[in-house]
């Protein structure tokens, strides 16, 4: 009787053991999704504004190339800023909290499914070489689109714009609603080279921001919709 | 008898290890909750900082843009110390000790709000963001302002200003109170690009700095807060 006790001790904690790992596999599932449900949707507005950022780009190309700059329209003035001037609404920081927690601690283990695994390190590599590419945009930002801004910018008009404690990004949205007409006059128009300005625009908007888009984000969109479905199939989560 | 010994020990086991995560997931919050506390009074600080940086660099603007920079005033030095010379009055740093270990050592599974986690998780995304923004500011700073301080600036004025060895904030505090002026001359005045000069202070001050603050470090502001109430309310803190 004894040592059936013992054994059936034995077998009880094995089961606890299991039941435990079960348990915490669950739980980190379900935080993991979450995470990676609130990536989607911010993923999905950072490409919105990847969009916005390279249309205005392509207007600045065209309009470079071909129109007067001596009395530039509202129009001009918004796509400078949504071209030229904003680059934090169109950079994509996932939440790595719980994919750091699930490799540094060692519990990826809790996590039986091979195919959940794999996932987890294209995700790790997707999302390096999104920091990696945003690395290179900033560098192209700073290198070949801040000096068209100390050049040509007015910054007249950007203190005009700023007259409350609003954000840039809220601030130019309002006066993009609006009928208001705020003057917007390049600088140095006698040193502007159009064809040298368009040729940076044009390589910034395709050889830079689409192709991060259209490559590193959407991969990143791809493992994190394959993981969200896995996820979902195998701890019913909703 | 035996059987049932065996069994209540498994009970009480499993019943203990409850416990002991309790107790854990407190001790780490009360940790946590310190952590942003104190960060909380930092940043504020920091704001601060920025907006005195902020209005020196506008008065500056304004000042290129029509005064005689032959004979300068008291209050145009104190502005370019404040406006150009300073830094790292306005850096911010948040502490991540606790956050960091809750990240890499699996903790963070003890806190079982998803709530919390989700806040953790946006918070880590929000100090990256500071800090990828700083790093922008240092390197406009050493390819844009640096060259205006080795060429305009008046390093007489700055070792009569630091004369008792006393600490760079220090001294121009103690400066600005006083009703002593020392002289500032503006040096290589003939070398002196006006629109090129405002523009440069325009993307520094208002396109980056303000940009930091009103957008990075309000994100940083909104969600320590909401994490400081949550782990108030979660765990009885004060």
């Amino acid at each position: 009787m004894l040592f059936l006790a013992v054994f059936c001790g034995f077998l009880a904690e094995y089961q606890l053991e299991h039941k435990i790992e079960k348990d915490r596999a669950k739980e980190l599932a379900k935080s993991f999704y979450q995470e990676l449900r609130n990536d989607s949707i911010t993923a999905s507005v950072k490409i919105q504004n990847r969009l916005k950022q390279e249309a205005a780009l392509k207007y600045l190309v065209k309009y470079f190339r071909d129109s007067s700059l001596t009395n530039v329209s509202k129009e001009f003035a918004l796509n400078f800023l949504y071209g030229i001037s904003f680059l934090s609404p169109s950079q994509f920081e996932p939440r790595t909290i719980m994919l750091e927690q699930l490799r540094n601690s060692g519990s990826l283990r809790y996590f039986k499914n091979e195919e959940f695994q794999v996932l987890s390190g294209d995700l790790t590599v997707a999302i390096k070489n999104i920091y990696h590419r945003q690395d290179i945009e900033g560098d192209n930002s700073f290198q070949y689109i801040n000096p068209i801004v100390i050049k040509h910018y007015d910054y007249e008009f950007d203190g005009k714009m700023r007259k409350d404690d609003k954000s840039i990004f809220e601030v130019v949205m309002d006066y993009e609603k609006s009928n208001e007409i705020i003057p917007f006059r390049l600088n140095n128009l006698d040193k502007i080279d159009r064809k040298s300005i368009a040729d940076i625009l044009s390589f910034y908007s395709t050889n830079v921001v689409s192709s991060t888009r259209k490559i590193h984000i959407e991969k990143y969109r791809e493992v994190n919709a394959k993981l969200l479905q896995l996820l979902r199939n195998q701890y019913h989560l909703k | 008898m035996l059987f049932l010994a065996v069994f209540c020990g498994f009970l009480a086991e499993y019943q203990l290890e409850h416990k002991i995560e309790s107790d854990r997931a407190k001790q780490l919050a009360r940790s946590f909750y310190e952590e942003l506390k104190n960060d909380s009074v930092n940043v504020v600080i920091k704001v601060e900082n920025r907006i005195k940086q902020e209005n020196a660099i506008q008065y500056l603007m304004k000042y290129f843009k029509d005064s005689s920079l032959t004979n300068v005033s008291k209050t145009f030095a104190l502005n370019f110390l404040y406006g150009i010379t300073f830094r790292t009055p306005s850096l911010f740093e948040p502490k991540t000790v606790v956050l960091e270990q809750l990240k890499n050592s699996g903790s963070l599974r003890y806190f079982k709000s998803n709530e919390l986690q989700k806040l953790i998780g946006d918070l880590s995304v929000a100090i990256h963001n500071i800090n990828d923004r700083q790093l922008l500011e240092t390197d406009v700073r050493y390819n844009y302002l640096h060259p205006l301080i080795i060429l305009h600036y008046d390093y007489d004025f700055d070792a009569a200003l630091k004369k008792n060895d006393v600490a760079f904030d220090m001294a121009a505090a103690a400066y600005e109170t006083s009703n002593e002026t020392l002289p500032f001359q503006f040096k290589s005045i003939e070398k002196f690009d006006k629109q090129a000069t405002i523009n440069t202070l325009g993307l520094y001050g208002m396109t980056i700095l303000n940009s930091t603050r009103k957008v990075h470090y309000q994100k940083y502001i909104t969600l320590n807060a909401e994490l400081l109430k949550l782990l108030r309310k979660e765990y009885h803190l004060k």
